[in-house]
């Protein structure tokens, strides 16, 4: 949903006729470092921002340690000595990992997956579909 | 004479305890009829359990501006579970977005 998500958050989500709920997938082994930086942002009230910056910089999260994620949060401004700290903590890490157990417990195999009011899409449809299933919605 | 005289005393005890008798009788038949009860203090209703969720508490901003005015996009907040959500509270449609960072 990268590419199309700025417009589906322009002409749904910021009218009011959409919301977003997110739900942690970890597929890969830095998976989980990434989804429990967007945890620890989100202690700081800056989960979708740091959902943003993630996913524009997804490159960079296949090698990206501590120090990476760090310099993502400073870029939101977040109190990065409590970041930090969290994810050293690592209680957003099992966090994370019991979100991606729910996902898949619900059967969840492709990703991404979404769930439109319980209708569920498996990829990313083009734009112009999301459109269609969102305008006959009410 | 003292004979009539018994027997005047005998009718008088017999009619004062007739009378005391039926006055008992009309007593116990009478609807109810003790004071009013003033300042009457409604009783509590009983308490009621509440749910108890799993997760952190959801964390909700209250928006200060009217509905037309607000971006949406700017609103975080999250589900009794702990998962996050971006958008109205009560938004029509709810998209599930099942998603790796990487």
């Amino acid at each position: 949903m990268l590419r199309i998500e700025p417009v589906l958050l322009a002409e749904y989500v910021r009218t009011g006729k959409v919301k977003l709920q997110f739900w942690h997938i970890l597929d890969f082994p830095n998976s989980v470092q990434a989804s429990a930086a967007a945890e620890c942002a989100g202690q700081q009230g800056a989960f979708w921002r740091m959902h943003d910056v993630l996913f524009q910089n997804q490159d960079r999260l296949w090698r990206a340690d501590e120090a990476v994620l760090t310099e993502l949060a400073a870029t939101l401004g977040l109190d990065t000595a409590a970041f930090g700290a969290c994810l050293a903590g690592g209680e957003m890490h099992e966090r994370a990992r019991a979100v991606d157990r729910a996902t898949k417990a619900q059967g969840v195999r492709v990703r991404p997956t979404f769930d439109i009011n319980g209708q569920r899409i498996q990829g990313s449809p083009p734009l112009e579909q999301w459109r269609q299933l969102l305008d006959r919605l009410p | 004479m003292p004979v009539v005289l018994v027997s005047l005393i005998r009718r008088a005890v017999w009619l004062v305890g007739g009378l005391g008798a039926l006055g008992l009788l009309l007593s116990a038949c009478a609807p109810s009829s003790g004071p009013t009860p003033v300042g009457f203090t409604p009783t509590a209703p009983p308490p009621v359990a509440e749910a108890t969720v799993a997760g952190p508490a959801p964390t909700v901003v209250v928006p200060l501006t009217p509905t037309a005015a607000i971006d949406w996009t700017e609103f975080e907040s999250r589900t009794p579970d702990g998962l996050y959500e971006r958008g109205r509270p009560d938004a029509p449609i709810l998209i599930r977005d099942y998603s790796d960072f990487l």
